[in-house]
């Protein structure tokens, strides 16, 4: 089990390299031409750009020197400073990680409580009339663009029926609010961007639990506990949800790019302050540091979603715990 | 009267490529105290019989005609809660492959002492004492630390023990052994195979043993049924089917048999 | 098979769907009651609300909606196919040179999926674009490139399954080239389960062409698309309700329609899935 964990820690240095080089590479496209027609118009701009990003990568050296500094800069995460404010990148995104994660876990939170009662209703009657509108629901929901739902949310419980504020995470104001009162106001203003959240990837882990849910019902041990007797109860929450949830687990892993995808639209929308909006205000303004702070932030995030969910699946299966 | 009689059973499957008749007609009895083997290759629709019993086919199957009684009550009729209450109770399975039989993310002692209070009234702390005891029964070694033990840290013997142990732990009047060997190395073969035998004296059980292996029949059934496609060719005491077969297909199963070598068969 | 995909009824729906918008797209100029660039800025032609003239109302600069939104059906179809295309051919070759050479090729082009399935894909996207240009062609591209993981999984996997199959055997034993093996004997069995692939691409494709061009780097006014109609409608939804509705609800239409397809042909291709 230890063995395992380790084992597993050790595998994200390679991954940490890819990253590396892919943002690298990536970093080495941000125009840096003076003359490139989209810069030209404020060639002051790309000027004093193009200066500080060659001091930033040193980008007079060697190719291969260059990789080496951007590996030890993302090693120590230092991503430089903004090109709007000065101040170091990595210090803007600690200030907005915590709005983007409480978003985030409040919409996984959501997506677990709601995906699997319908994956496992939908799997036990399967292919029924529930079974089939229940798709197509999903699937819509799956097939709505965040940005409009987004919108019609704004529009028709904020503007209309004015039941829940339409923007921001904390107000002025709340600083008058008793500790309470500002908890309530935070929940207050969770509830449209949650349900914005939440709506892709519910539909995405509703159908991974109701596949996992019809392959484990077709297991042989199913049939065994129907032969012993066990009601038909037991047989679907004990002997077969107890299985179908295992993989449940590491799916969070998969729909976590997804989630923070959605922050970048979803954040600039509801004026959420946290990363996504200031990944997307950090492209619109050519902030190029933090522009890729934010990107380099967000994979480590999803890098460590992935070991908590495999290190989470070991210790719920007895099958590699005991390994 | 006989403990079980199935009358004329018939079941389909349904697919897109049209019906399958699994059963297509079988008809058979068991006295209590008696075993009954049901002998075929594989795909001749013993495991569909075995388990249209306690109508357990899963879809596409349907049991569309017939009838099963168990000691003169039909059994198709009943609703499934009462049908619950004869799984496990009057009628227990032992399944081929111990490894995909047992829940993997359950404990042993969890999978033993749920079905004893499924049927019966009783604390947990009653009911751990009596699968301990029917641990203990099927000689399981060690059966205090096994009991907190996982299936896959099981070896496939150990395993298949825990599954009778399962089945036997309520002494129901029928035990269905759905190939209980076929998965295990030869030599435990023989172990589970003694092992049944003596807790089916010991209780003085009814025994549906299914087998494609007519050497296993011989040292244990005292009827036999050979069926194929669907249907029984033939029906006998077990010194007739050996001795005096009538069917040709009898006749081709016994020459196989007659290749194995002595050593392997079970004394 | 092919009776069995037009029984389907979710296959069926979706076509149709698919089909009809296929056929806007194709055939704008004719359905288009308005040029989608006319504007008129008086102020009895803007924003107005839906009417027998404008179906759909008119947005800020008094153009026709409905209009628009026929030729914004034909960039998100033509966006959607093209970046599916640019997908395909390389989550194909590369899961192709993996599965079949397996080795050090299979090693780096795995750890390369990994990796690349750790981004917030949009975000990615957005930046490359921010890069780039916002050119309807990078977004194609762009798109194209940053999705082609899961495929190529897949079809590693599906090679690694019938590189040992018989047929593929035979064929070597008879001396079939590599190329020729992976082309004309593997790829075809490994070829309906990417038809699922493609068909759920392309509904992720066009949502992911409209929302960046409603975050303003996709595609350019005056270029109609729907999702960037939606990025202007957002400044006038307490007002005109129908610049957000509308055109939202053709992107959820299309969208679910390939999904719909997608889902159905799963269904019909997984033999476990069968009664």
């Amino acid at each position: 089990m230890l063995n395992f964990i380790i084992r597993r820690t050790l595998l994200i240095v390679p991954m940490l390299i890819g990253i590396s080089l892919i943002t690298f590479v990536i970093a080495h496209l941000a125009p840096g031409d003076p003359t490139s027609i989209r810069y030209g118009l404020n060639p002051e701009v790309s000027q004093s750009a193009r200066a500080k990003l060659k001091e930033m990568y040193g980008l007079d050296k060697p190719i291969i020197v260059q990789f080496g500094l951007w590996l030890k800069r993302i090693a120590m995460l230092d991503f430089g400073n903004s090109f709007i404010d000065d101040r170091p990148v990595i210090h803007k995104i600690a200030e907005r990680l915590p709005a983007t994660l409480l978003l985030n876990i409040a919409a996984l939170f959501v997506i677990y409580i709601l995906a699997i009662p319908i994956g496992i209703s939908s799997a036990v009657k399967a292919n029924s009339k529930y079974d089939r509108v229940m798709t197509i629901i999903l699937f819509a929901g799956y097939a709505t663009p965040s940005f409009w739902f987004a919108l019609l949310l704004i529009w028709f419980f904020g503007f209309n029926l004015g039941w829940f504020p339409i923007s921001g995470m904390r107000p002025w104001y709340v600083e008058y609010f008793t500790f309470f009162e500002s908890i309530k106001d935070l929940l207050w203003r969770l509830v449209l961007p949650v349900a914005t959240t939440s709506l892709l990837s519910l539909a995405n882990l509703s159908r991974y639990m109701r596949s996992s849910m019809l392959e484990v019902l077709r297991q042989d041990y199913i049939r065994t506990a129907r032969a012993k007797g066990l009601s038909e109860y037991l047989v679907v929450y004990k002997h077969a949800l107890k299985n179908a949830l295992l993989p449940i687990v590491t799916i969070a892993s998969m729909i976590l790019p997804a989630l923070l995808s959605g922050s970048f639209i979803i954040e600039t929308i509801f004026g959420w302050p946290g990363m996504g909006r200031l990944g997307y205000e950090s492209i619109m303004n050519y902030d190029y540091p933090t522009t890729m702070g934010v990107v380099i932030i967000a994979t480590f995030l999803t890098l460590l979603g992935l070991l908590i969910a495999d290190i989470t699946y070991a210790i719920v299966d007895p099958r590699i715990r005991y390994e | 009267m006989s403990l079980l009689e199935v009358k004329d059973l018939k079941t389909y499957f349904f697919t897109d490529k049209g019906v399958q008749k699994a059963v297509d007609g079988v008809s058979f009895s068991i006295d209590p105290g008696e075993t009954l083997g049901l002998v075929g290759e594989s795909g001749s629709g013993k495991t569909v019989t075995a388990l249209s019993i306690l109508n357990l086919v899963d879809e596409p199957g349907k049991i569309v005609g017939g009838d099963i009684l168990l000691e003169g009550k039909s059994l198709l009729p009943l609703k499934a809660s009462d049908l619950t209450q004869i799984r496990g109770r009057d009628i227990s399975v032992v399944f081929q492959e111990p490894l995909t039989a047992l829940n993997p993310v359950l404990t042993i002692g969890n999978q033993i002492t749920e079905q004893i209070m499924a049927h019966m009234k009783m604390s947990y702390r009653d009911a751990k004492e009596r699968a301990l005891l029917a641990m203990k029964e099927v000689r399981l070694k060690d059966s205090d630390r096994l009991f907190y033990d996982y299936p896959h840290r099981l070896s496939g013997g150990m395993r298949q023990r825990a599954m009778i142990a399962m089945a036997l732990c309520l002494r129901p009047k029928l035990l269905i052994a759905d190939e209980p060997t076929t998965a295990l190395d030869v030599t435990i073969q023989a172990e589970i195979l003694r092992l049944l035998v003596e807790i089916k004296e010991r209780h003085n059980m009814s025994v549906l043993f299914i087998t494609h292996d007519l050497g296993i029949i011989a040292n244990i059934a005292d009827k036999v049924c050979v069926m194929r496609s669907g249907k029984i060719v033939e029906s006998a005491k077990v010194e007739d089917i050996f001795y005096n077969p009538k069917a040709d297909y009898t006749k081709q199963l016994l020459e196989a048999v007659v290749k194995i070598p002595e050593d392997m068969r079970i004394a | 098979m092919v009776r069995e995909i037009f029984r389907n009824k979710q296959i069926v729906l979706g076509l149709v769907v698919i089909l009809f918008m296929a056929g806007i797209a194709t055939f704008a100029p004719f359905i288009a009651t308005y040029s989608p660039y006319e504007q008129n800025l008086s102020p009895e032609a803007r924003i107005q609300p839906p009417s027998r003239e404008h179906w759909f109302g008119t947005d800020d600069l008094g153009r026709d909606l409905f209009s628009r939104m026929v030729y914004g059906a034909r960039t998100s179809l033509s966006v959607g196919f093209i970046a599916v295309g640019i997908m395909l051919t390389v989550g194909i070759t590369l899961g192709v040179l993996a599965g079949y050479y397996g080795g050090w090729i299979d090693f780096i082009i795995m750890r390369l999926v990994e990796v690349m399935m750790c981004f917030p894909t949009l975000y990615l996207i957005l930046i490359l674009l921010a890069f780039l240009g916002p050119s309807i062609f990078y977004v194609m591209a762009v798109i194209g490139l940053t999705s082609w993981m899961g495929l190529t999984r897949f079809v590693r996997a599906e090679f690694l399954s019938l590189r040992e199959r018989e047929f593929v055997i035979a064929a070597k034993a008879l001396g079939a080239t590599d190329l020729r093996i992976a082309f004309r004997h593997i790829l075809p069995n490994a070829l309906a389960p990417v038809f699922v692939s493609i068909t759920f691409s392309l509904g992720g494709a066009i949502l992911v062409e409209n929302s960046l061009s409603f975050l303003g780097l996709g595609v350019q006014i005056p270029i109609p698309s729907w999702g960037n109609i939606i990025s202007t409608g957002r400044f006038y939804i307490e007002s005109a309700w129908w610049l957000t509705l509308f055109p939202g609800l053709a992107i959820l239409i299309t969208v679910l329609s390939f999904y719909l397809v997608g889902d159905g042909l799963r269904a019909v291709l997984d033999p476990r899935l069968k009664r």
